[in-house]
C-alpha cells in the first residue's frame, strides 16, 4: 500500500500496476496521453474496448526461497485473456532461475484489446519470462490495441524478459508503454523483435500495419525521473522505412536493453560490436546516465535476427553471471 | 520580417557558426564507409531521415525552450526568472536522456555549449550569461536546442519585447529558431557529404534546396507535438553511430 500511495502521489513517475483495478486506471492515462491514438479512437461495433475478455492483466511477483535454494513464483494475479503457466526450471546454466511462460488466451490481439503486465523480482530473485510463441497484432478496422508494462526490481535481483516476435498485420494500431524500476545492484535484460506484417500473406501486408508506438523509460526509483527513455512511433503512411537513416530496406527490427551495472557497461558495449554486412546490421549503444546498452539489430529474416538477439543475450549472461545462455531447445 | 531579424536569422544560421559541429557528422562517416549511404540519392535520403527525426525530437525540445522564455519576464526586458531557469532544465535534460547513441548525446552539449560561448561574446545579455554559467557548473547538459533558444530570445529580446497581442511575433520567433535549427541539421550533414564521398558542392545545394522545401510541414510537426511525446524511429542511423563510434580511423569526431 505504501508504494501505491508514494506512485499515485507523483507527477509523471511510473505507473501502478500493482493490482488489476490500478491497472485499469494507469492504462487510461495511457490512453490519454497517446496523442498519436487520436484518429483510432472509434469503439468497436462487436465487443467495446476494454470489457470484459479484453482487458487482460496478469502480475507475477518472484521472490528467492533460501530454504529451496531457488527463485520461486511467490505470487500471481491474473485476469482473462493473460494467464501464465507455473514456473519451470529449464535453465541448465541457471538451475535456480524461476521461468515463466505468459500465455494470452485469445491468440491474436485484437481491436479493442487492452493488456497490463506487471512483473517484481524481490531481492535476490533470478527470474527469466517469456512467451509461448509470436504475438500477432491482428487486422483492425476501429478502435486500437495498448499494452502497459511494468518491471519492479529490488537488490541485487535478475530479471530477463525475452518475448517472441510482435507481429503487426495490416492496419494495426499497437501502443505500448514499457516502465522499469530498478537499482544499481539489479540487472533487468529486454528485448522485443518487430515484424512488419506477415510473410507472403498479401500485396499490402508489408509495413501495412497503421501504428506501432513504444515508449520505454527506465528510473531508479518510483517517481524519480528517467534515467533514459524513448519513444518510437512507426506510422508506415507517414514516411518511408526503407530510407538509408531509418531502416536502409532491412525489414525486422529487434532491440534489446541491458539495464547493468556500470562496471559492465563498457565490457559490454565492446563485446557486442556493431556492423553492417549484406544480411544484418547491428549495433550496441551505451545509454544515458551509464544505465546499460542498448543493442539495435536490423535483418531480413527473423532467425537471423534472433540469432544476433540471443548472441548478445548470451554475452550479458556470460558477463554478469559468469556463465552463457545454454543452447536454444530444438523445438524454438 | 525586419532586416534586423533577417540578418540575425544569417548569421545563426550559417554554416560558418563557429559551434565545432563541423566536427561531427551524425555518423555520416560510417554510412559512407559500409555504402550505406553512396550517392545523391542515398545522401539525400539521410539528410530527409535525420530531418524528420529532428522534427520529433530536438526540434520539439526547442519549441518548449522558446515558449519558456516567450512567457518569461525576460521577454519584456526584465530578468528571467528561476521558474523559467528550472524549466529550460527539464527540456535540456528530456533532450539529453533520450539520445540514446553517445556520439549524438556529445555532439548534443558540445555545440550547445559552444553556442552558448559564442552567444556570450557576440551578443553578450544577462540571460545568456545565466545559460553558459547553469552549463558551467553542470547544473544542466547545455544541449543545442536550448542554447539556440536562449540565444534567439536573448537576441530577439534586446531588439524590442516579442509579446505581441495576437501572439504573431512569438509564432514567427518559433518559427525562425526552428529554421535556423532545421539549415543547421541539413548542412552539418551535407558538409560531412563533402568530405566523406563523392558529391559535388553542387550536388549538395540541390539537395539542401529539395529538402528545405518539407521545412514547413517540419516545423508544423516540432510545433505541434507535446514534449513527453517526442519521438524517434531511426535504427540504421543508430547502428552507424555505434559502428563509427568503434571505428579505428575516423575523420570526424566521435
Amino acid at each position: 500500500m505504501r508504494e501505491r500511495a508514494a506512485c499515485s502521489s507523483c507527477r509523471r513517475g511510473a505507473p501502478d500496476c500493482s493490482s488489476f483495478e490500478a491497472a485499469g486506471k494507469a492504462m487510461e492515462e495511457l490512453e490519454r496521453r497517446a496523442v498519436e491514438l487520436e484518429n483510432y479512437r472509434d469503439e468497436p461495433p462487436q465487443m467495446k474496448s476494454a470489457a470484459v475478455g479484453k482487458k487482460g492483466y496478469l502480475r507475477l511477483e518472484f521472490r528467492r526461497d533460501e530454504r529451496l535454494g531457488r527463485t520461486v513464483l511467490a505470487d500471481l494475479d491474473r485476469r482473462v485473456p493473460l494467464l501464465a503457466q507455473k514456473a519451470l526450471y529449464w535453465e541448465e546454466s541457471q538451475p535456480d532461475m524461476a521461468c515463466v511462460i505468459t500465455i494470452a488466451a485469445t491468440g491474436c490481439v485484437v481491436q479493442g484489446d487492452r493488456m497490463a503486465l506487471d512483473v517484481r523480482a524481490e531481492k535476490n530473485a533470478h527470474a527469466l519470462v517469456t512467451t509461448q510463441s509470436a504475438t500477432k497484432v491482428h487486422v483492425m478496422d476501429h478502435n486500437h490495441a495498448a499494452q502497459l508494462q511494468r518491471f519492479r526490481l529490488e537488490e541485487g535481483s535478475w530479471l530477463e524478459y525475452v518475448p517472441d516476435p510482435l507481429i503487426l498485420h495490416r492496419h494495426a494500431r499497437y501502443v505500448q508503454d514499457t516502465w522499469v524500476t530498478l537499482p544499481e545492484s539489479a540487472c533487468f535484460l529486454y528485448g522485443e523483435m518487430l515484424v512488419p506484417g506477415r510473410l507472403w500473406h498479401h500485396e499490402e501486408e508489408l509495413f501495412g500495419f497503421d501504428l506501432y508506438s513504444a515508449g520505454f523509460h527506465v528510473c531508479r526509483e518510483d517517481g524519480a525521473d528517467p534515467l533514459f527513455e524513448e519513444r518510437l512511433v512507426l506510422e508506415p503512411g507517414d514516411a518511408s522505412f526503407c530510407s538509408a537513416g531509418v531502416m536502409d530496406g532491412f525489414e525486422i527490427f529487434g532491440s534489446m536493453f541491458a539495464l547493468v551495472p556500470e562496471a559492465l557497461v563498457d565490457e559490454l558495449a565492446r563485446g557486442a560490436g556493431s556492423a553492417v554486412t549484406k544480411d544484418l546490421a547491428w549495433g550496441a549503444l551505451k545509454l544515458p546516465a551509464k544505465a546499460g546498452v542498448a543493442f539495435r539489430v536490423l535483418g531480413y529474416g527473423v532467425e537471423s535476427v534472433r540469432a544476433k538477439m540471443r548472441e548478445f543475450h548470451s554475452l550479458v549472461r556470460e558477463r554478469a553471471l559468469g556463465r552463457p545462455l545454454p543452447p536454444e531447445f530444438l523445438w524454438r | 520580417m525586419d532586416i534586423l531579424s533577417l540578418v540575425r536569422l544569417m548569421q545563426f544560421g550559417d554554416s560558418m557558426l563557429p559551434t565545432g559541429a563541423f566536427a561531427f557528422s551524425s555518423a555520416l562517416e560510417a554510412a559512407a564507409q559500409t555504402g550505406v549511404v553512396h550517392d545523391v540519392r542515398t545522401l539525400q535520403q539521410y539528410v530527409v531521415s535525420a530531418l524528420r527525426q529532428a522534427s520529433s525530437g530536438d526540434a520539439v525540445g526547442l519549441v518548449f525552450a522558446m515558449r519558456a522564455l516567450a512567457a518569461d519576464p525576460v521577454s519584456a526586458g526584465g530578468e528571467v526568472s528561476e521558474k523559467t531557469l528550472t524549466r529550460l532544465r527539464d527540456v535540456d535534460a528530456a533532450l539529453f536522456r533520450r539520445k540514446l547513441p553517445e556520439e549524438f548525446r556529445d555532439m548534443m552539449t558540445k555545440t550547445g555549449c559552444k553556442l552558448a560561448e559564442l552567444g556570450v561574446k557576440t551578443a553578450p545579455s544577462p540571460l545568456l550569461s545565466r545559460w553558459l554559467s547553469q552549463i558551467s557548473s553542470g547544473s544542466t547538459p547545455g544541449s543545442y536546442p536550448v542554447s539556440l533558444a536562449v540565444l534567439f530570445a536573448a537576441t530577439a529580446f534586446a531588439g524590442k519585447p516579442v509579446r505581441g497581442a495576437d501572439g504573431r511575433e512569438e509564432e514567427m520567433l518559433f518559427q525562425e529558431g526552428l529554421t535556423v535549427y532545421f539549415y543547421g541539421v541539413a548542412m552539418g550533414i551535407l558538409n560531412a557529404s563533402l568530405r566523406l564521398m563523392r558529391v559535388t558542392h553542387l550536388d549538395a545545394q540541390a539537395i539542401l534546396y529539395r529538402t528545405s522545401a518539407q521545412f514547413e510541414p517540419l516545423c508544423e510537426r516540432a510545433l505541434s507535438t507535446p514534449l513527453e511525446r517526442m519521438t524517434g524511429y531511426a535504427p540504421m542511423t543508430e547502428i552507424l553511430s555505434a559502428v563509427h563510434a568503434r571505428s579505428r580511423v575516423r575523420l570526424f569526431m566521435s
